[in-house]
């Protein structure tokens, strides 16, 4: 699904403080199977450039297509994964999955979606935990209940806003290679959009980087096109050269848009 | 569907549910530390308190003649629980007949309360423009004594028994019905995500998200309806006559049997206490089946 972003403009009225606009005309092009990562400091507008895409909010001006269609609000061809999981507390770990393949899927017939459900629970390895609730399971379990949920609607853009930022980072590793599997061969999940802060992430995930910025750079500073081929090693990869350079490119961009926040 | 929210209630986190925390007569000698000793402690303090109360009711009796002492009424409760069932006719009762019908002027009333509160309360708090139109309604109406609706109620049902019930309904209402919106307005904001990105439908959105968040809410209300319920059926019973609790104290009051009266406010304390630990109970139920799962 190619995603096409023009003239992207978002602000918002702060508490006791003037209109900021967030998002000063963003465009960008991601196209059919593409993996991008948004990459900025807090504040930087990256959260609400996914938010807008997944429809969950309206531009102040501009627009989103999906393939050449205008969005105007969800729907079951995005799907996303919250920063703080955002299961339902109350529901199991496969109702939660479930109720969301489901409710956003309702075409499909039940006993298929059960079966997309048992898949995806069991690529990421809770099957057997089905039953339990989300306050009876660690961080990093939740997380891959989020993915399996996410996955288990077949979206064509999956949306991921942070994913793995609030876990420990043997559990990251995991789970991003849990990902990118599940990507490249479980799935008719084509093109992802995800929002990080953690450069080696986006660099070890993503085919390109789009790195976003506070005033009174512009909101897109650059977009880096990672050439390292797939599928990628977490341990190998820094032995290539592409991977340091971007990894100081993006480290250089990140702390120029430190000091002038400063 | 949209799925929007009555911005004065919107706040990142639900609510959590008081309930667990919210004092009872009770809670002091629960309170689980340190163990039998200071259970007994904390049971002998509260018999320190009531014997307070007791010296105060006697001083009072001392001072006012026309009061009977605490023995005196105690004899007298003891008199009224020996036989409290008893019918001789409309104008002769048992105090336990009296009470029986007091109840179930209060549960009928309450329970169309909650028949009607909940709905509307997540209607209110779930919805911008059941917010819109619905809370200035409430606003208006809830600070008035719902004993001022006895009139209108008499006139529409000509009959007080009825009117009584009908005074609770509104008595029970206002709670339910805020304690209901403030619950549904209080969706945390990851859920409602959740549904709107997931194209939650609306009985989806009702039974996964609206409900399970409210419910609790809907349990505190409940309780303060109940407990004001109880407060009001008296007073209106007092105003009405005849049967009902109420009506006992207000009749003794009339036949000059103050030792009645004070039996009677010792039966109705004793009752609405029942009923309290009774919502408490509930109420924790329904936060320890989330917590546990």
């Amino acid at each position: 699904m190619t995603l096409v972003i023009e003239g992207l403009r978002k602000g918002f009225q702060r508490k006791k403080g003037p209109y900021q606009e967030v998002l000063r005309g963003v465009d960008l092009t991601v196209e059919q199977g593409e993996f991008v990562s948004l990459i900025g400091h807090s504040g930087c507008g990256k959260s609400t450039l996914l938010n807008l895409v997944a429809g969950l909010q309206q531009p102040d001006a501009g627009r989103i297509l999906l393939d050449a269609k205008v969005i105007d609000g969800p729907g079951p061809d995005r799907a996303m994964v919250f920063q703080n999981y955002s299961l339902l507390p109350r529901l199991s770990l496969l109702a939660n999955v479930r109720e969301a393949a489901r409710a956003a899927r309702p075409d499909r017939p039940k006993g298929r979606t059960d079966e997309i459900v048992e898949r995806y629970l069991t690529a990421v390895g809770l099957w057997e935990h089905r039953d339990k609730r989300p306050a009876q399971i660690s961080g990093g379990m939740a997380q891959r209940t989020a993915v399996a949920r996410a996955f288990a609607v077949r979206p064509r853009l999956l949306l991921l806003d942070e994913p793995f930022g609030a876990l420990d980072a043997l559990t990251r590793a995991r789970l991003q290679q849990q990902l990118v599997e599940l990507w490249a061969h479980e799935s008719e999940t084509e093109t992802v959009l995800m929002v990080t802060h953690g450069i080696d992430e986006a660099v070890l995930l993503a085919d390109r980087i789009v790195v976003m910025a506070n005033p009174p750079s512009p909101s897109v500073v650059e977009t880096l096109r990672i050439p390292i081929a797939r599928p990628r090693d977490r341990v190998t990869i820094v032995d290539d050269p592409a991977f340091r350079s971007t990894q100081e490119r993006l480290m250089a961009l990140l702390t120029a848009d430190a000091a002038h926040a400063a | 569907m949209t799925i929007t929210t009555g911005a004065p209630l919107d706040t990142e986190q639900a609510t959590p549910p008081d309930v667990l925390r919210e004092p009872t007569a009770l809670s002091a000698i629960r309170r689980p530390s340190g163990g039998g000793v200071e259970r007994l402690r904390a049971m002998g303090w509260a018999l320190v308190g009531l014997a307070v109360l007791g010296a105060l009711w006697q001083l009072g009796s001392a001072l006012s003649p026309d009061l009977p002492s605490p023995a005196e009424g105690l004899r007298e409760l003891w008199h009224l629980l020996s036989n409290p069932f008893y019918d001789n006719g409309p104008n002769d009762k048992g105090v336990g007949r009296h009470v029986l019908i007091s109840l179930q002027r209060v549960f009928t009333g309450f329970t169309m309360a909650a028949l009607v509160g909940i709905p509307l309360g997540l209607f209110i708090g779930a919805t911008k423009r059941g917010w819109q139109a619905g809370n200035p309604v409430v606003q208006l109406l809830r600070p008035v004594s719902p004993l001022a609706w006895f009139p209108i109620w008499l006139i529409i049902t000509k009959n007080p028994g009825k009117a009584a019930v009908f005074v609770i309904f509104i008595t029970a209402l206002w709670p339910t019905v805020l304690n209901t919106a403030a619950g549904a307005g209080a969706i945390p904001r990851d859920q409602r995500n959740v549904a709107l990105v997931f194209q939650f439908g609306r009985m989806a959105y009702l039974r996964h998200v609206l409900l399970p968040n409210a419910l609790p809410s809907v349990v505190t209300g409940l309780r303060q309806s109940m407990g004001i319920a109880w407060m009001v059926i008296v007073a209106v019973e007092m105003l009405s006559g005849g049967a009902g609790i109420g009506g006992f104290v207000w009749e003794s009051y009339n036949t000059a049997d103050m030792a009645a009266v004070t039996a009677a406010i010792l039966i109705i304390g004793s009752l609405g206490l029942l009923l309290d630990v009774g919502f408490l109970r509930l109420g924790r139920r329904v936060a320890l089946e989330e917590v546990q799962a």
